[in-house]
């Protein structure tokens, strides 16, 4: 049955830790394609998708085209338009997917209540569909940050470590990590949310300190409904297969914190990682 | 002579984009010049390898290959690097 979903709260942190959706009565979808809608609920994504646009540059360099737009009245973004997609960059990849793989990063993000991706829509700009994605001020990538500033930021390193486990992201280093204050954001997931194998600069297994990260995919997990929302979302952007692969990670990385307090590098291969 | 060389570029919060380091080929390797931490890591740590499957990392002493390499690693809007230039 075709079902269109329109949940109004105030915040999806409070949704998923109050376990209060609140949906509106589920009415009939006049479209002919299965729509589910995110709660609208941060500012920042009603900016993304409403505003119209101000000004847009193209930026110099990159494989992929990159535009800088200035939203009218608040704020800017960084578009990456399907057009501008750059080919084989991953064998399992389909160019052309890449746009909504950065959505669908920011949707588990936020279902997670992890908070480490900027806004994500997708928005159509003078007849280019392709990713808006809020553009962090005063940012550095990783890649300029000092030893010093990785230390500070290791407990959310990690975190950005299990998360790039869930979403079998094949593509994190230093230039796709941002840091501004002393907060880290996660940028660049084109080449995420497959079913391959997952690389990363610095791997966590056998640490301590999955506290809050356990208890975030718990109040995840505990949320049926939130779950049911999550995996909709995702389908209209990426494949059965590949919606299934992020559920079943998010279900593992619960079950091995559960168990063993850390994620134990013996126990890898469960989550289909490559340990490098 | 011209030498091959590729720019990376800062976005700042206007929208404008500087230079923030530029690598050059020189003989078979390759030297990089600008901001002295981004410098250091590109350097010392390397960069993932997206044209080929080894190594996994490129380091300057590959040369071109580190070069061409830089655009793929450099493209997520914050900093982007030009393709191979030569002047």
């Amino acid at each position: 049955m075709i079902v269109l979903y329109t949940f109004v709260v105030e915040g999806i942190f409070n949704t998923l830790f109050n376990r209060k959706p609140s949906p509106q009565i589920p009415e009939p979808d006049k479209s002919s394609e299965r729509k589910v809608q995110l709660p609208l609920t941060s500012q920042d994504e009603k900016v993304l998708e409403s505003r119209p646009k101000e000004e847009s540059s193209i930026l110099n360099g990159g494989i992929n085209k990159t535009v800088y737009i200035t939203l009218k009245d608040d704020g800017s973004g960084i578009f990456k338009p399907k057009s501008g997609e750059m080919s084989m960059l991953r064998n399992e990849i389909e160019v052309g997917t890449y746009y909504k793989r950065e959505r669908a990063a920011y949707l588990v993000d936020q279902f997670l209540g992890f908070d480490l991706v900027p806004a994500t829509t997708i928005r159509e700009f003078d007849g280019e569909e392709g990713s808006l994605q809020r553009f962090i001020h005063g940012a550095k990538i990783g890649q300029e940050m000092s030893r010093e500033e990785f230390e500070v930021t290791a407990p959310q390193m990690q975190k950005m470590w299990i998360f790039d486990c869930i979403i079998a992201n094949t593509d994190r280093h230093k230039a796709n990590f941002l840091i501004a204050g002393e907060k880290i954001y996660a940028i660049d997931h084109g080449l995420a949310l497959t079913n391959q194998m997952y690389s990363s600069y610095r791997p966590f297994f056998d640490t301590p300190g999955w506290e809050e990260v356990s208890e975030k995919i718990k109040s995840f997990l505990s949320w049926e409904e939130g779950v049911r929302i999550l995996e909709s979302l995702l389908l209209e952007l990426l494949s059965l297969e590949e919606v299934s692969g992020v559920l079943r990670r998010i279900k593992k990385v619960d079950s091995l914190l559960r168990e063993y307090g850390t994620i134990p590098k013996t126990l890898a291969h469960e989550l289909n990682l490559k340990t490098i | 002579m011209k030498k091959k060389f590729v720019k990376i570029y800062k976005l700042h919060n206007d929208g404008s984009q500087q230079t923030l380091a530029t690598c050059t080929l020189v003989d078979t390797s390759v030297e990089c010049i600008g901001d002295e931490i981004f410098v250091r890591n590109l350097l010392e740590k390397g960069t993932p390898n997206y044209l080929g499957n080894s190594p996994e990392t490129l380091f300057p002493k590959e040369g071109l290959l580190f070069l061409e390499n830089l655009a793929y690693v450099f493209r997520s809007g914050y900093l982007n690097a030009s393709k191979v230039q030569e002047g």
